[in-house]
């Protein structure tokens, strides 16, 4: 985010494009709540009708897959309506020209059979965003990313809040707000493939040269290549390319897209190891399990979505035999032959980070101490830490300046025909996070949520299947068939459904699309086409899925309780 | 009762609070002045805290390594010491046969924390000599 | 006199059902049913959580043949246990905030469950009378959209309004 979220109260106009903070944020929605009392606008777009419309100024239902002719034509709109802040596009971006060209073939009147939307409307949003004062911040979450084009959609939502000039000052610019507590900290500390700990290029070999001699290798040993992303593992055990897994903390056969197929690639590798708290279905099928210390077992540091630091403690001591993490790996590393022993967290705090990203060194555990918190970049000691980025349209380009990209439309990869007629989108249930590892083990919170989950309809395409709210349903597309309970909602629109992705029974990710976009390779979570059908037998169709919930358990519950027999002399 | 100050581990907002403990289960929690929470919680940070204590509603903890003997073979618990040693030599096999690029493994976005990505990119890079690290930001 | 209830700012609410697990939390003992005695509806344009007004001249309680509701001019209260499960109150509620459910109540030895008998259970906002804090859900409300109000608070309201209408009657 280049803003603060509790700057976001002061801004004049929030625009929320695919983004639903009232389930996956409620204390940001809590913030929007706050701004929309100060005075701001609030402007939504979304094909769904979702919490924040209520409150909105201007709510626009584009239509699912649509994003980038929705964010190209509303580029338009801001030039052509003369809302472009031209001093700030000619001072500090780069490529105007070659973007218009692009843009100028968009236009709200043109792009309409796409989007939906009205041109009059959507011109009136444009102005709305453009001119509110003091300043606009665009917030999106996975509404954007989990699209075949998402990063086109991200470089278009930039280069509107850059020819509007609604960056560059307080409380302004973008706002993807991070889903999972700590996926901006993943990020920051380097757990991505080309990048060292805050995004320094593994590419570069002046970097590799400074980690190799802060971890006492040679700097051959470090790859100056790009590594591969975790959502083409699937793909590239079929290759032959990976044949070890190492998995820290992830349920990739509950989150990742067809997970019935990836259950079979992992069968492959030659070795699956998995670290993690819980006996999750992506454990029970490992070769060998770490069991590690959970939230609340130990200490460290969290990086929010607005790219604060915030320390956090241990309240109970480890369980069992388990480990943390980074002492799990430090034991792994030295029978490797590569010493990273630490003391504690505050030692690799110090020695990985702070005293190698410059823009962290300022955030010592010190300042992080109780409810203190750092905001990066924080160079120095006595740096207040940085709410907002590019303050007078300083950009951390080579140039110094924003560049504008622009990218024609292209409809998604799997659209609805006659035989599937509907787009699956997969969205958010606010009690329950991610996995459902840790949600679902919560006695209040699995009481307010329970399988088999539900499948959002739109009254007529339910009244259609002659199906009734809380009917039992199929729901299948061309990879897979599951069984859930259908939820007759008059915010979901005609034509789509929407499902939540933590449900083991009513598993959305047997039916997604493993489609991933080029650049981020990003799957297609928010669009593939299903088909919803009444259960014509309900009382088989109530048994049927709790036998299947009940199996899982047991099944992992099986797995499980192997660790309570004392291993065997070796 | 035992206070101990922790961040939400669910959404990126960052929201401060307390975990109450009495006897080492967790049995509360209490909003605080953080930045962003301002005293507020949400329905996951005042109620989101009780697997820790291992409630098996849905899943055990798993409090033991284990380990298959071979494909297909069922978990068995196993000393940490026997399954490092296996965890090891097996990379290292595989490293030596294969190439480190052979090897994958991920960050983790939830609850681990900064170090502890900090920990497993250095043993990607620098213990196994590859790049192939990366978190679940994607999904 | 009169009777207090919790109320909602349907503006303020975020709909993120943190009052509705606060509520199961304080129901989350053993006699009591852990469900949710508030409701928070999402649909159309419209979100609030849907609770009990405990009305001076509850229907619900009127039509209770045991006993089970009762109305005291400060709350309408539940007696659980004389609950026949007839739903007469599930009827009578124009807020639909009155519901029963499956209540299992054991019967221990020591600390050793030794029988489970299914029971009816009318469920209801109790306004949490028993707790010194006040309402559950009203301290756990994300955004400040819940309040208790009480009779001062609708006299007010109800004055604030009278003065409004008179303005604009002198205004037309």
């Amino acid at each position: 985010m280049s803003c603060g979220v509790p700057g976001m109260e002061d801004a004049g106009c929030l625009f929320l494009f695919g983004y639903n903070p009232n389930t996956s944020h409620p204390l940001v929605a809590r913030r929007v709540v706050k701004a929309k009392e100060k005075g701001a606008k609030i402007i939504v777009a979304d094909p769904r009708f979702i919490e924040t419309s209520r409150i909105a100024d201007m709510y626009l239902p584009l239509r699912n897959g649509s994003n980038v002719a929705f964010l190209n034509a509303f580029a338009n709109a801001i030039v052509t309506e003369g809302l472009m802040d031209e001093e700030f596009v000619r001072e500090h971006t780069l490529g105007f020209d070659e973007w218009w060209q692009t843009i100028e073939k968009y236009t709200p009147e043109n792009t309409r059979d796409i989007t939906g939307i009205d041109p009059g409307m959507l011109r009136e949003a444009a102005r709305m965003y453009a001119t509110a004062e003091p300043s606009s911040i665009l917030c999106w979450g996975m509404g954007v990313c989990q699209h075949l084009q998402n990063v086109e959609a991200v470089h278009t939502c930039a280069a509107i809040a850059c020819v509007s000039h609604q960056i560059g000052k307080p409380n302004s610019g973008v706002a993807p707000v991070r889903g999972q507590n700590n996926v901006q900290g993943a990020c920051d500390m380097g757990a991505l493939p080309n990048f060292f700990p805050g995004y320094q290029k593994v590419t570069d070999p002046e970097i590799r040269q400074k980690f190799a001699d802060n971890w006492n290798v040679p700097v051959e040993a470090l790859s100056g290549h790009v590594g591969y992303k975790v959502s083409d593992i699937g793909h590239l055990i079929d290759d032959g390319k990976i044949h070890a897994f190492y998995n820290f903390g992830e349920d990739p056969l509950q989150t990742e897209p067809d997970a019935l197929h990836l259950a079979k690639q992992f069968e492959r590798l030659d070795l699956f190891v998995c670290q993690d708290i819980f006996m999750t279905q992506t454990c029970a099928a490992a070769d060998v399990i770490l069991p590690a210390t959970s939230w609340g077992e130990h200490e460290g540091v969290f990086s929010a979505c607005d790219r604060t630091f915030q320390r956090f403690t241990a309240a109970v001591p480890p369980k069992g035999e388990c480990k943390h993490d980074w002492q799990i790996f430090a034991e792994v590393a030295e029978r490797m032959g590569h010493d990273m022993h630490y003391r504690d967290t505050q030692e690799i705090w110090d020695k990985e980070c702070r005293a190698m990203w410059p823009g962290a060194y300022g955030a010592t555990y010190e300042k992080m101490e109780g409810l203190g918190h750092a905001q990066w970049p924080v160079p120095t000691l006595d740096h207040p830490g940085t709410p907002d980025l590019f303050l007078g349209g300083a950009f951390t380009t080579p140039e110094g300046k924003a560049h504008l990209i622009a990218h024609e439309y292209r409809d998604p990869t799997e659209l609805p025909d006659e035989r599937y007629p509907l787009v699956l989108c997969t969205v958010r249930e606010v009690g329950h996070y991610s996995c459902r590892s840790m949600t679902g083990n919560c006695a209040q919170l699995s009481n307010l949520a329970e399988e088999p989950g539900y499948v959002h309809i739109s009254p007529a395409d339910a009244a259609a299947r002659g199906i009734k709210h809380e009917d039992m349903v199929w729901v299948y597309s061309r990879r897979g068939k599951i069984i859930t309970r259908a939820f007759v909602d008059d915010r979901a629109n005609e034509g789509a459904v929407y499902m939540t992705y933590q449900w083991w029974v009513g598993k959305c990710n047997d039916l997604t699309l493993h489609h991933v976009d080029e650049r981020s390779h990003t799957p297609e979570d928010k669009y593939c086409a299903v088909e919803v059908e009444l259960v014509d037998d309900q009382v088989w169709a109530e048994q049927h899925a709790e036998e299947l919930y009940m199996e899982l358990k047991g099944r992992l519950a099986e797995n499980a309780n192997a660790q309570h027999e004392a291993p065997a002399l070796s | 009762m035992e206070k101990h100050m922790v961040v939400c581990p669910y959404c990126g907002t960052g929201c401060k609070f307390n975990l109450l403990v009495e006897h080492d289960l967790v049995v509360g929690a209490e909003p605080l002045n953080g930045l962003t929470n301002e005293g507020f919680l949400c329905l996951k940070g005042w109620f989101g805290y009780d697997f820790i204590n291992d409630t098996k509603i849905l899943t055990p903890r798993v409090l033991h390594p284990m380990m298959r003997e071979g494909k297909g073979a069922p978990l068995k618990r196993v000393s940490w010491d026997t399954a490092l040693d296996f965890v090891a030599s097996k990379l290292s096999a595989i490293k030596e046969k294969y190439g480190p690029d052979s090897i994958f493994v991920t960050g983790s976005s939830r609850g681990a924390g900064n170090e502890a990505n900090l920990a497993a990119q250095r043993f990607a890079r620098a213990c196994i000599g590859t790049n192939n690290i990366d978190n679940c930001a994607r999904t | 006199m009169g009777s207090k209830f919790v109320i909602a700012d349907p503006r303020k609410c975020v709909g993120c059902r943190a009052c509705m697990a606060a509520c199961l939390v304080k129901h989350y003992v053993p006699g009591d049913a852990p469900v949710a005695r508030l409701n928070v509806v999402r649909a159309g344009e419209r979100t609030a959580p849907i609770v009990c007004h405990h009305c001076e001249n509850a229907p619900c309680a009127a039509s209770c043949p045991t006993g089970a509701l009762y109305a005291d001019g400060d709350r309408v209260g539940v007696r659980m246990k004389r609950c026949i499960g007839c739903r007469s109150c599930v009827v009578a509620c124009p807020y639909g905030a009155v519901d029963v459910v499956k209540r299992y109540d054991s019967t221990n030895l020591g600390g050793l469950v030794i029988g489970s008998v299914r029971n009816a259970a009318v469920i209801k906002c109790d306004r949490c009378y028993d707790r010194p804090e006040g309402p559950a859900c009203v301290q756990a409300c994300t955004s400040l959209a819940l309040r208790v109000v009480d009779q001062d608070a609708i006299g007010e309201n109800q004055s604030r309004r009278q003065r409004a209408i008179a303005d604009e009657m002198a205004l037309a």
